[in-house]
């Protein structure tokens, strides 16, 4: 999906909120917090949803409201998104809770795909392309590699469904591994950036010989 | 169902009517509870798990121990899982772990633009500037801009290769062992080693 969320290279942003090891407290400045990460848990626990849907549901939030929601906010709002559309409860319920609106996040423009059958086992060393291809469902590649060439430096000794099945809660996943690919800066912003390589742990179904 | 540009709100333009973030969460976890979905005091001890168990302490006491003992250092390099495994520090978004080698001429940062995965186990969850859009948008394009606003200043002559978090590896750096610190016990260098060194954004100083 070309959604806001794949914002990798993007420019205009000014400063990045931190000096390097400055306190930055615990992982929750509020309790409710939890509650974001704690629904993951419980969803993909008793079966519900994977958590690639969670991260779908998330990248379905409307634009304008993703860029103005809080990080946990957005979990908070996926998961109940997920729970609504997977009929565990239902929006009404959830604004009976607050007596406000409780919006969600857009539906899915896909149904999601299955894993390629045809896919190269790429070693490393290998010159990759990440296939030109254009998917209206989750996918995990970000859009900056999309037809870039790269260097293998990595084939996982582990294997993981597809992404694009997985989160959308399909049957039909498989499991591959994920290549770690080295793309040089140059290659990926030409003169306009100071990076010298981006490394993308990329699935094989996402990646054709170069 | 979902919120449209119509739905935006006269008073907070921009965002649609809703209760507050805080009151929509609760409103979750209640509705859970009353349907017999979440046990009582699931979302509490995870939050535990996630303040008490995860913590880049961890991913210090690697870095300290990889320092030290060089064959532990070829494993954790070659094999990270295993390395990370003989501690017992798998764990949820933490189970294939990979650790990258900063040297003379490369530094490493960590990154995942698209969301905000973390080797959670052995650097504690993502800080609010990891997750941030400025940080997503601009590390990978322009890390040694980003690194020197943070007060991390990067020689020219050393290159930045930034890792996108993009499937189910997790990393960790493994920063180079400052000067000065010679004759050091693993545990007073576990203790320069901080989680922005794991992540990449920092380098660990002597005193």
């Amino acid at each position: 999906m070309d959604g806001i969320h794949d914002l990798a290279g993007m420019q205009g942003f000014g400063r990045v909120d931190h000096i390097a090891d400055a306190d930055v407290g615990g992982p929750f400045h509020h309790d409710w917090e939890a509650i974001g990460y704690g629904g993951i848990f419980l969803g993909v626990e008793k079966g519900i949803f994977s958590i690639d849907e969670v991260r779908h549901a998330v990248e379905r939030l409307e634009p304008l409201y993703y860029l103005m929601t809080p990080y946990y906010e957005r979990y908070v709002v996926g998961v109940a998104s997920l729970l609504v559309e997977k009929r565990v409860l239902t929006q009404d319920e959830l604004v009976a809770a607050t007596g406000k609106p409780f919006p969600l996040a857009r539906p899915a423009l896909s149904q999601g795909r299955a894993p390629r059958q045809d896919r190269s086992p790429f070693a490393v060393g290998d010159r990759v392309r990440v296939r030109d291809d254009h998917f209206a469902g989750h996918v995990r590649y970000p859009a900056y590699c999309r037809g870039k060439v790269g260097t293998v430096t990595h084939r996982t000794s582990a294997q993981w469904p597809f992404p694009d099945a997985i989160g959308h809660g399909r049957n039909d996943c498989g499991s591959e591994p994920t290549l770690h690919v080295e793309f040089t800066g140059a290659d990926l912003w030409g003169d306009d950036t100071d990076v010298s390589a981006v490394v993308v742990d990329l699935f094989e179904t996402y990646l054709e010989p170069a | 169902m979902s919120v449209g540009v119509e739905e935006m709100h006269d008073n907070r333009p921009g965002l649609p009517l809703q209760a507050s973030a805080e009151e929509r969460a609760r409103a979750l976890y209640q509705v859970l509870k009353d349907k017999g979905v979440a046990a009582d005091g699931f979302v509490e001890g995870w939050q535990k798990v996630f303040e008490e168990d995860f913590s880049p302490r961890r991913g210090a006491e690697l870095v300290a121990r990889a320092w030290t003992d060089p064959d532990f250092r070829d494993l954790l390099l070659s094999d990270g899982t295993a390395a990370v495994g003989q501690y017992g520090y798998l764990g949820p978004q933490g189970e294939y772990i990979v650790a990258l080698e900063d040297s003379a001429s490369v530094k490493h940062v960590v990154t995942c633009t698209l969301c905000s995965c973390t080797a959670w186990p052995i650097l504690g969850l993502p800080p609010t500037w990891y997750k941030s859009f400025e940080y997503r948008a601009r590390i990978c394009r322009e890390p040694r801009k980003v690194l020197a606003e943070m007060g991390t200043d990067i020689p020219a002559e050393v290159a930045i290769k930034v890792y996108d978090t993009t499937a189910e590896t997790r990393y960790m750096v493994l920063p180079v062992r400052p000067e000065g610190t010679g004759g050091w016990s693993a545990e007073q260098l576990a203790q320069i080693v901080t989680k922005d060194c794991l992540i990449g954004v920092a380098l660990p100083k002597a005193g």
